[in-house]
């Protein structure tokens, strides 16, 4: 399971891609990866923005989080541009 | 006085805008009446506030140059008339889809006399940074704060007047499913015009971004020469954004457009990121300014049986049979035998049969005494007994359940939950889980579904999906038809389920190998569950029933004539002839390539042909699944046929119909070899 083989690189203070975190974990989103295109549009639409707390509410079949009151379900490769901080 | 329109006004920009020189297509707008607009994110509940203001009568058009639905109706206020409208979903001024195209392009050129924005009281700092938007762009705005019930129920209290302060625009709270604010929203909409709201929009517009980005706004704004229908400050920001569309439009027609360029170059390489990042984070942050003053949460009050409920539809355990059980019931019980079985057996064999063609048949002979003529109109292929009978009697019924089921699907919130369950596997035919609307609705049917293909973000998805369309999902009517014809013998059905589900994946696994190109990314909000509304439900059917029967019965009528003709010219017998020998190949009946060619007018034409010749018994098990394969991947019908034209340009659709024929006539001759040579007798 992804989830197992993310636990060795897993450090609490470190800086992740939200398509890295495990379910139920809780993080803040500091910056976009990449932010160019279409994907960025998507990700400023939805309010999956530097500042704002997020929650793994799900990751298999399609990753799923938790924004403020907003569900949003994206693929890893999305979820790959925000790097949070947990 | 930035937010004003009056009257005199106005007619100037009309008169300009019909002036300038290359006219953006217009909306057939009546000229008598004033123009309302509704725009917002997909899913607020505009639908639900279109409906309440216009009442029942409504009509769809496609915008101009374009297959993308715009819905009209006639509000009237104290004597004033509004031409209302109903645009696609869109989230930012910034484009992603074609549908959201055409709301912007709507936006930016028609000037409107009202504009709706019709928000989510749950979600207002994901939803506000539009409103600035379109407070930006001068446009005459009235925010419609939906939902407040739902915001109420999730703990969330929101201060109307605080936001009306600080947004400098008329603010109405409404819960739209319960009539409340409806009213308010109706008089806010006539006063608007009125009395020419002029609070102080034009502030929040000038502290939503930083110095910076003020001076450069203003600098490209002072340079723009030409007259916009929105604020000259939108279109620089738009520029500064860097849109496509509006980078060319301004390269092509203003004089300082090296300049503008030259300006925005600046302005980018001064931030590390790209300026539209930018400019939607100060956006943001406005937002969240008022947010904070304007929202406060007063506990969380989420029941928890909803919760589970929601968990239950997208975890892949629960989820997975869940899809199964609304599909069996909703597809196969509903549409299936519901629509299919029941109803079409009430109308055709009760009516039609037993009653409608014997009274025509002997009316039109006694009415006309020339069998040619009388042939026209009915007996075996008459427009009549047949055009009008095969339309009415078996596939309004049946295309009728099939957008009912649809529609409380759709109204439950419950497609983006079939989306994220199947984006892993559309991405097997390089589509992401947003196909789940044009391929669902390709079930119902394929012309629609072919037109829908427009809410794909990029030119290869859109292509897929219409291939896919045209050879793998049979639309509500052959399902129907095929579904009655296979139902006797279920290894049959079964095998005809697996052989299509194989071979859309087949395909789709092979087009993506063939067609290049990059796959987007699958981000998508899902909506919490609702219960859905009952008026809401039956308008979205009736406009799609609308919508069907008119682009059908015409073409049924149409396939009648030229049947008659054919046939009194021989063409018909000849073409019969030509196609007998491949019929025949496929181990079928000679009476089947007429059931073919009908196939090519309409697909379940065809499929409704076979199920004429399974009642009269011609036909064993083993050759109906042949034809009922043959018959599936054959051509769309004309109807699909066009709109893929439309869509996609003659090049595609005759290249995809190139392909599905002889696909379709090789799957079947090698099913029937595999039957014949194993001596399977199903
Ligand atoms: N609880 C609640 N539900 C609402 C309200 N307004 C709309 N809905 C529901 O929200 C869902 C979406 O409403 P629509 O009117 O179809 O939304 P829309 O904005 O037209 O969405 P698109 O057609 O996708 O653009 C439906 O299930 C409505 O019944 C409201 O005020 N309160």
């Amino acid at each position: 399971m992804a989830v197992n083989a993310l636990t060795n690189t897993y450090t609490p203070s470190g800086h992740f891609s939200l398509a890295e975190l495990p379910v139920h974990t809780k993080a803040r989103i500091c910056s976009l990866a990449d932010p160019t295109g279409k994907d960025l549009q998507k990700l400023l639409v939805f309010g999956l923005l530097p500042g704002r707390s997020v929650e793994i509410l799900q990751r298999y079949p399609a990753i799923v989080v938790q924004v403020g009151r907003t569900t949003i379900a994206l693929d890893e490769q999305v979820a790959a541009k925000v790097i949070v901080k947990v | 006085m930035a937010n004003c329109h009056g009257s005199s006004n106005r007619k100037q920009h009309r008169h300009r805008h019909q002036g300038a020189a290359k006219a953006p297509a217009q909306v057939q707008f009546s000229d008598r009446h004033r123009r309302l607009v509704l725009v917002g994110n997909p899913n607020v509940g505009k639908s639900v506030i279109f409906n309440a203001l216009t009442g029942a009568y409504v009509t769809v058009s496609n915008y101009p140059g374009t297959t993308v639905e715009v819905t009209h109706g006639h509000l009237s206020v104290d004597n004033v008339v509004f031409d209302v409208i109903d645009t696609p979903g869109m989230y930012d001024l910034i484009p992603i889809t074609e549908e959201e195209r055409v709301t912007r392009t709507l936006l930016l050129n028609e000037r409107p006399d009202v504009v709706v924005h019709v928000v989510d009281a749950k979600n207002l700092d994901r939803m506000l940074p539009l409103t600035l938007q379109l407070i930006e762009a001068d446009l005459p705005l009235i925010l419609a704060v939906n939902m407040l019930d739902e915001a109420k129920a999730t703990g969330l209290s929101i201060n109307l007047g605080l936001l009306e302060s600080r947004l400098g625009i008329p603010v109405v709270g409404t819960i739209s499913t319960q009539n409340v604010g409806l009213d308010e929203l109706k008089q806010a909409i006539v006063q608007y015009h009125r009395s020419c709201h002029c609070a102080g929009g034009a502030s929040v517009q000038h502290s939503i971004y930083d110095p910076e980005i003020t001076a450069a706004l203003n600098q490209i704004s002072s340079l723009l020469e030409r007259d916009y229908q929105v604020s000259k400050r939108t279109i620089a920001m738009l520029l500064l954004a860097g849109d496509e569309e509006i980078t060319r439009q301004i390269g092509e027609t203003e004089a300082n457009a090296a300049e503008i360029n030259r300006l925005v170059a600046q302005t980018a390489a001064n931030y590390g990121q790209p300026l539209n990042f930018i400019l939607a984070m100060q956006r943001q942050a406005a937002v969240q300014a008022i947010v904070d003053e304007a929202v406060s949460e007063t506990g969380n009050g989420h029941a928890r049986w909803v919760h589970l409920l929601n968990q239950a539809t997208i975890n892949p355990w629960t989820g997975i049979p869940l899809l199964l059980l609304v599909l069996y019931f909703g597809l196969y019980k509903f549409v299936g035998e519901f629509g299919a079985g029941t109803i079409v057996d009430l109308i055709e064999a009760n009516m039609f049969e037993e009653r409608i063609n014997p009274w025509v048949n002997n009316f039109v002979e006694n009415l006309i005494p020339w069998p040619l003529w009388q042939n026209l109109l009915v007996h075996d292929y008459g427009i009549i007994t047949l055009g009008i009978r095969y339309a009415v009697a078996i596939i309004l019924p049946i295309v009728g359940t099939f957008f009912l089921a649809f529609s409380i699907i759709e109204d439950s919130g419950y497609l983006p939950r079939i989306a994220l369950l199947l984006d892993r596997v559309f991405k097997r035919m390089g589509l992401n889980g947003r196909a789940v609307i044009p391929m669902t609705l390709g079930f119902g049917c394929g012309t629609m579904a072919t037109m829908v293909t427009r809410t794909l973000e990029t030119r290869r998805e859109r292509l897929l999906a219409t291939i896919l369309l045209a050879l793998a999902i049979p639309c509500s009517a052959q399902l129907g038809v095929i579904l009655g014809l296979l139902s006797g013998a279920p290894r049959a059905l079964a095998l005809w389920a697996v052989l299509m589900v194989g071979v859309l994946l087949l395909v789709g696994f092979l087009a993506t190998k063939v067609i290049p190109g990059e796959q987007p990314g699958f981000c998508l909000e899902v909506p919490p569950l609702r219960l859905p509304k009952l008026s809401n439900i039956v308008s979205k059917t009736l406009t799609r029933m609308q919508w069907y029967f008119l682009e059908v019965l015409p073409l049924f009528v149409l396939a009648s004539v030229i049947i008659w003709a054919a046939d009194l010219i021989g063409l018909f017998d000849w073409l019969i002839n030509a196609i007998t020998p491949l019929v025949q190949a496929l181990g079928l009946p000679a009476e089947v390539a007429v059931a073919f060619l009908f196939g090519f007018f309409r697909r379940d034409y065809g499929a409704a042909g076979l199920y004429d010749l399974q009642q009269a018994g011609t036909l064993t098990t083993n050759q109906l699944l042949v034809a009922a394969i043959t018959l599936t991947l054959f051509v769309p019908c004309i109807a699909q046929f066009a709109m893929m034209w439309k869509e996609r340009g003659w090049k595609v659709a005759v290249g995809i119909i190139a392909f599905v024929i002889p696909f379709a006539f090789t799957v079947g001759y090698l099913l029937n070899l595999i039957l014949t040579t194993f001596g399977v007798v199903l």
